[in-house]
């Protein structure tokens, strides 16, 4: 900890009673009174041996933060601070952890969460542990940190502070929302076509991967019998199961110069959409998912799905920003460029948008491969008031 | 709960001692009899029970009404002593604010209302007791100080969890009072009707309460489809736990101790280290700055006058009053003496009823300064240098007959009193000289350096009818056959009988004395026990019975000699009364051949000296140990008198700042000096050899101590003991932290009262004697002999392990645990039908 800052300053109570006892001193100096003077003497000491006393107490002090790595906005964050008193004698008596937390992207007093623990006894060389709790509405990256330490053990003369620098961050997550039986519906008549189309291709229940023991249950059409001579045991074929239908979700966070309440909820509601649908896409496996968010310089982020998938996805979507400038063109441009054909294509968009405008997108149109795919991109604008039949969010 | 108890009882004790303290220094034990029942009141009405608590108009009513009678008191007939009334007022008031409602605002009052009535008091009460009693208050006061502040600091931030906390609002500023401007102006009228006791009215403010829980409201909240428009990310604090006992036990109680120590030892500090102005605060009043002794004790010091017959022990104080350096004169080196040495400081003729003083007629001896120039040789001449400590008297203690030296300054001979005397108040040190010593001791009988007017009677008064004295000394005369012709064997005879006979006993203690005898007959007569005023006095009124002239002599008789620097060290309890009878010059001419030394006279005749008093008897055993206790509670009633009481700019200049200034510039110029180093070198390589003859010589173990000090330990031990299992009983029994209190401890652990609620619903109800294991698992058994209620068995146990966690183990159910915790409570509550 040779980073952490102490500091010590007198409090209200304090200041009160140095008035006092300059008082009671003046009145001795003028009195000549013995004990009088044994008395002021006598207050001299909650101020001195007051003050040594904060400044053990604090002594070997750590302070030990755990924050998740992320959570849903919204969802109930609980943060464990644990208070260590590492003297191997004396306890720490009402100890306060001032810990603090803001947007990533945003500084000052106004934006910062400042929860306060109190630890009312940490005996020495043990770890009492405290939480607290709170809801994080808006997504993106959090810093946490300092927690400043502080005492006025133990007359409340002074405080004594420790700063310790150790930092964290916690991504917020995009809120997540309910898909309709409607979205799902749509989504299932899309993808049937196209899985009975994949059967035909395939010779069995799914791709072969690789062999393994036989297993009581498995069919006899499974047994690889070459490899079952070669090793003296009953081989079969691995398959694997069936694939879902590959998706890629395209977000397109456009929002006006000077936004109003409106517009800043569209694109909130774009950003939980398409979060709701990548979390449900991966909650169902089997496919391969690729996200594209509307930037100066789109990037599709893909592969198998998959928890890692999952995660870099949300955090992608947490931290992503609206803007006035259209990057929609260049983002379907992006994504054409890289998906397979058969791949259903998701645009979310904060505002409606003409996909037949051969102006706006001619790159799109002038190629028949790219044209017949754009074709069937489902798109959903979340400025529109018919949102709810496809996703609601509570 | 149990710091507010704690805090209450804490309070109360401290307002009666403080009151108690004030009651001492007005001599009156009313007031904190009546604190004490208030106090006790409070705890028990208002603090544990909360049955009685006077409203906030009340209270200020109260307090106005205790102003308006001490101001009537004060304005009134009689004399007013401004600060008494004052700590009176305050006591009222603390009695009235004991039953309010208390709030950290009221227990600071109430520890500040104690202070300010004790500094009051200090400023009267001088006595060792109250100085005792002070370090207790201390003590009391820096515990309550504590736990003040632990309340406050756990109100604060338990009030702080119960806020919402929100970007841009720290809990501080969440629980921060706003200004109350009205608040102040009533603050501002009533001070000005009332003086400072508005600092004690309550002004109809309200409990502290923190901004509201919600946030603040956005212009967008609840409006639109995105749900969390317009709401602002919030969190709650924690202080779980505050509320526990946990933390005071043992160790906030020693700590506490500590710093009561190491605030005594601060306090000594300031207390010699702040120079004393020597102003008086003329707001006091009659104030006794200086106080007194007890009534029955006395110093055996030195006094002027002698009183008999008074009860009380002698106090045996070690204080060093004077050291006297004797050397040769003429060579100026050591003057070795042999025996003790006896330094005169009063002289007292007139005996009446137990009272010895000074006859107030001049001319009775006619003596005047013997100065060198006036002696026909120095030789055997001795010099003392008498380095005299401050005291309030101004007797310069020396060996007489005195000699004045050219050197000799700012002291001059009282012909009256016979004594020599100094005109200044501070430490000096003063040269005389002296003729007094032949062959290396003092003699006991030397020249009267002046006529003696024996004619007036007055060394021969008796005044007073004393014959049981004078029968026993015809007696112990007519016994011994002496002739009258030889005085000096007749005293000697008389001195002998007290001194050697075995029939009298020397006893510091006091003796009660037979009431309308005088004392001195009561001693010869009934009890003779006594200390060396009654043999002194004794010895002279049966000289003059004898027609010997004779006074008794007020002064110091010393054998502690130190060889290395040739001088005697005196203290206080070597004072010491003796007797000198005169002879006159026909009667020394009649006894033939006496020593003559060149400076000695006996033109007119001579003082011999008698002491007869006999060597106190050696205590064994008990009476020892007693005697024992006895000095060193005399020495610390001395240390308190002399040091505590007594320091003035003098003597701290005396005590502290010239030793410290000495001891600096020794040290300075110790460091700069080879042969101090040498020397410390030397010292330290002899060091090793030291120890090994001490640890061969087998003194420093003492069987006899050693199991002295095993059985004191064992009995310390026990006294512990029994004391700590009588506070826990006392302390469990007033804050309820024992079986009552876990109890209502349990009862706060609502979702434990919850499944036990439903449990009792089908029948269940958990026996004193169960834990809550028991309890559970009977529950299980009962629930698994249902068909409905089987799958359902092992939720007890789950709440019940969830209440283990949280009730001994002091920890908190995190978010899941308290989500499972309320499943399981609510599918038990949703069961029926077993």
């Amino acid at each position: 900890m040779p980073n952490n800052k102490h500091r010590t300053a007198i409090c209200h109570e304090g200041t009160y009673y140095i008035a006092m006892l300059v008082v009671l001193f003046v009145a001795v100096l003028l009195s000549n009174a013995n004990l009088l003077m044994a008395l002021a003497g006598m207050l001299c000491g909650p101020l001195l041996i007051g003050w040594r006393l904060l400044v053990i107490s604090m002594r070997r002090l750590d302070v030990r933060r755990t924050v998740p790595r992320g959570v849903s906005a919204g969802d109930l964050l609980v943060v464990d601070v644990a208070l260590t008193n590492g003297r191997r004698r004396m306890s720490s008596w009402a100890v306060a952890a001032e810990d603090q937390f803001r947007q990533e992207n945003k500084s000052g007093r106004r934006h910062t969460i400042r929860p306060t623990i109190y630890y009312s006894h940490v005996p020495s060389g043990q770890t009492r542990h405290q939480v607290y709790r709170g809801r994080l509405l808006e997504r993106g990256r959090y810093v946490f940190g300092p927690i400043k330490v502080s005492t006025r053990f133990p007359f409340g003369l002074f405080r004594r502070t420790i700063v310790f620098r150790d930092t964290d961050t916690l991504t917020v997550y995009p809120r997540l929302g309910r898909l309709t039986r409607v979205w799902t519906a749509r989504h299932h008549e899309a993808f049937e076509g196209i899985q009975r189309r994949q059967q035909q291709y395939r010779r069995s229940s799914g791709d072969y991967y690789g062999v393994r023991e036989w297993q009581s249950g498995d069919s006899l059409r499974w047994i690889h019998w070459r490899s079952s001579a070669r090793q003296g045991n009953l081989i079969v074929r691995q398959f694997e199961p069936h694939r879902n239908r590959d998706v890629v979700v395209l977000v397109d966070l456009w929002q006006p110069l000077k936004p109003d309440t409106e517009a800043l909820q569209n694109v909130e509601l774009a950003v939980s959409f398409a979060a709701t649908v990548v979390a449900d896409i991966c909650r169902k496996g089997g496919s391969d998912l690729s996200v594209g968010i509307g930037e100066a310089d789109p990037k599709l982020t893909q592969g198998p799905v998959s928890a890692g998938l999952l995660e870099g996805t949300m955090e992608r979507l947490a931290l992503a920003t609206a803007a006035s400038d259209d990057h929609l063109p260049k983002l379907l441009e992006t994504a054409l460029a890289t998906v397979e054909g058969t791949a259903e294509i998701v645009l979310v968009t904060t505002r409606p948008v003409d996909l037949t405008d051969r102006q706006r997108f001619g790159s799109l149109w002038d190629d028949p491969v790219r044209s017949a795919i754009a074709g069937r991109i489902r798109l959903v604008d979340t400025s529109r008031s018919d949102l709810t039949e496809l996703f609601q969010v509570e | 709960m149990y710091l507010n108890r704690l805090l209450a009882i804490n309070m109360a004790t401290l307002a009666t001692l403080g009151t108690l303290l004030l009651g001492m220094a007005q001599e009156n034990m009313i007031l904190p009899l009546v604190m004490l029942l208030a106090a006790a009141l409070s705890v028990w009405l208002n603090d544990i029970s909360g049955r009685f608590r006077l409203n906030r108009r009340v209270a200020n009513a109260g307090m106005l009404v205790a102003l308006y009678f001490s101001l009537v008191l004060v304005f009134g007939p009689g004399q007013a002593d401004l600060a008494i009334y004052f700590a009176n007022l305050l006591a009222c008031v603390q009695i009235i604010l004991l039953f309010v409602q208390k709030d950290t605002r009221v227990w600071w009052h109430l520890a500040l209302l104690s202070l300010v009535q004790v500094s009051v008091a200090t400023t009267y009460s001088q006595s060792m007791l109250f100085g005792s009693l002070l370090v207790a208050y201390l003590f009391l006061g820096i515990s309550t100080m504590a736990l003040i502040f632990l309340r406050q600091e756990r109100s604060h931030y338990r009030l702080a969890s119960r806020t919402l906390s929100f970007a841009g609002l720290s809990v501080s500023s969440a629980v921060r009072e706003k200004q109350d401007w009205v608040r102040l102006l009533k603050i501002a009228l009533i001070t000005g009707v009332s003086g400072p006791l508005s600092l004690f009215l309550t002004y109809g403010e309200s409990p502290r309460k923190g901004r509201s829980a919600a946030p603040p409201p956005t212009p967008n909240a609840g409006s639109g489809r995105w749900p969390l428009a317009g709401q602002v990310s919030t969190f709650t604090s924690s202080a779980a736990g505050a509320g526990s006992s946990a933390g005071f036990g043992w160790e906030l109680w020693f700590r506490l101790a500590a710093v009561t120590a190491w605030t005594l030892l601060l306090a000594a500090l300031v207390f010699v280290a702040v120079p004393r102005t020597g102003f008086r605060l003329p707001l006091i009043g009659p104030v006794r700055w200086e106080g007194g002794r007890s009534g029955v004790r006395r110093s055996v010091g030195f006094t002027d006058s002698v009183r008999l017959g008074e009860l009380g022990s002698v106090i045996q104080d070690p204080e060093k009053v004077l050291d006297i350096q004797l050397t040769n004169y003429r060579s100026g080196a050591p003057y070795p003496v042999d025996g003790e040495i006896y330094l005169r400081g009063a002289v007292l003729t007139r005996y009446e009823e137990g009272n010895w003083g000074h006859d107030q007629l001049s001319g009775y001896f006619v003596s005047s300064p013997q100065r060198l120039s006036q002696l026909p040789s120095d030789d055997g001449l001795v010099r003392q240098e008498i380095k005299i400590e401050l005291m309030d008297r101004t007797e310069v203690f020396c060996v007489w007959p005195p000699v004045f030296l050219p050197e000799t300054k700012l002291i001059f001979l009282d012909e009256l009193k016979q004594t020599v005397r100094h005109s200044s108040r501070s430490r000096l040190t003063f040269i005389l000289g002296t003729t007094a010593f032949l062959d290396g001791k003092q003699a006991q009988f030397i020249p009267a350096n002046g006529r003696v007017d024996v004619d007036g009677q007055r060394l021969l008064s008796i005044q007073n009818e004393l014959p049981n004295l004078v029968r026993e000394a015809n007696t112990w005369i007519d016994d011994s056959g002496v002739p009258e012709s030889d005085p000096i064997a007749r005293a000697r005879v008389l001195e002998s009988q007290f001194r050697d006979s075995g029939g009298f006993e020397y006893r510091l203690g006091g003796v009660d004395r037979e009431y309308g005898i005088d004392p001195i007959e009561d001693f010869i007569g009934n009890s003779r026990v006594g200390h060396c005023e009654y043999f002194s006095t004794a010895l002279t009124l049966m000289l003059r019975s004898q027609n010997i002239p004779s006074r008794m002599i007020v002064g110091y008789k010393s054998v502690d000699y130190d060889a290395a620097r040739s001088s005697f060290v005196v203290r206080q309890w070597d004072a010491h009364t003796w007797v000198e009878a005169y002879i006159s010059p026909d009667q020394i001419r009649a006894l033939g051949e006496l020593p003559v030394p060149p400076n000695w006279d006996w033109q007119h005749g001579g003082w011999l000296r008698l002491d007869p008093t006999p060597a106190a008897p050696e205590t064994t055993g008990i009476a020892a140990f007693v005697e024992g206790v006895g000095n060193w509670r005399d020495w610390i009633t001395s240390v308190w008198q002399d040091y505590v009481i007594g320091m003035d700019s003098g003597r701290q200049r005396e005590m502290v700042y010239e030793p410290l200034t000495a001891a600096l510039r020794f040290g300075a110029g110790s460091l700069v000096d080879p042969d101090w180093w040498k020397g410390l070198f030397r010292e330290l390589t002899r060091l090793p050899a030291r120890c090994r003859e001490f640890l061969a010589e087998g003194r420093w173990f003492s069987w006899r101590g050693g199991l002295i000090a095993m059985i004191l330990a064992a009995l310390l031990c026990a006294a512990y003991h029994c004391i700590r299992l009588l506070v826990r009983l006392v302390a469990a029994r007033l804050t309820g932290s024992a079986a009552g209190g876990m109890r209502r401890q349990r009862a706060r652990i609502r979702f434990y009262l919850r499944l036990e609620a439903v449990l009792k619903r089908h029948g269940l109800t958990r026996m004193p004697s169960q834990t809550q294991r028991e309890f559970a698992a009977r529950a299980a058994r009962r629930m698994d002999q249902s068909a409905d209620a089987g799958p359902l068995a092992d939720l007890p146990d789950q709440v019940t392990d969830a209440f283990y966690q949280v009730r001994f183990g002091a920890t908190v159910l995190d978010n899941r645990q308290a989500e499972q915790v309320e499943q399981a409570l609510r599918r038990l509550e949703a069961s029926d039908g077993w």
